[in-house]
């Protein structure tokens, strides 16, 4: 099983990370490919930026992806991802430096009819077309993701970065 | 759901362009619709994002 890990700052130097699971059938072509590929979405879901990325390796970060955090990116404050995988077993995942204008006004709940959400789920669940095959990540167990159940924001403690 | 399936006008249309054309209702209706396999949205590798209607 191959692990992405993408490596978020924020504007105040904390560090934060999230990491995706790929079926190790893959290439590291296609994962970087996927990776790539959810640059916009992403970049308009988080406010840090995305410092590093691995693959059990290092991976620069896509030329287009985030980079420099704006200055009131926390990465404290995170997007929970909870999903189902296609076997009924729950897994997740948590975006540091959310970008808050994607939660509901009065909720906790992520805007799922926003763009760039519908695009990143459709990522998760369906994955990225590459020559007509699909890549998506799966759960821990290896397990493709059947469905996101839910997506919050979160607060979680951070570590510093710098 | 039907009005925001008749505003998919050709196989691979622009996401963005359809999902511009959609009223506030028919966004939140998107999700459902793909789960329910009525269409497609298709991420590329390229960074351009399309959508098809699914025909029965």
């Amino acid at each position: 099983m191959w692990t992405a890990t993408l490596s978020l700052i924020d504007g105040k130097g904390k560090r934060g990370s999230f990491s995706l699971n790929f079926d190790p059938t893959r290439t590291i072509a296609q994962i970087e490919n996927w990776i790539t590929a959810i640059t916009v979405p992403l970049n308009n879901i988080i406010k840090g930026g995305v410092v590093a990325i691995s693959i059990s390796r290092a991976m620069a970060v896509p030329v287009l992806m985030q980079q420099v955090p704006t200055d009131d990116s926390d990465v404290e404050e995170k997007m929970k991802v909870i999903f189902k995988d296609i076997n009924g077993f729950f897994g997740s995942f948590a975006i540091p430096t959310l970008d808050e204008t994607l939660v509901n006004v009065g909720s906790s709940t992520i805007d799922q009819a926003d763009a760039n959400v519908i695009l990143f789920n459709t990522a998760i669940e369906t994955g990225i077309n590459f020559s007509g095959s699909f890549t998506a990540p799966t759960t821990n167990r290896g397990d493709a993701v059947a469905l996101i159940t839910s997506e919050d924001e979160v607060f979680t403690s951070s570590r510093t970065g710098r | 759901m039907d009005s925001l399936l008749a505003k998919i006008t050709g196989d691979n249309m622009p996401f963005g362009v359809w999902y511009e054309s959609l009223t506030e209702a028919e966004r939140r209706l998107v999700t459902k619709a793909r789960r329910q396999g009525l269409l497609v949205i298709n991420l590329n590798a390229d960074g351009t994002n399309t959508v098809s209607k699914v025909v029965a």
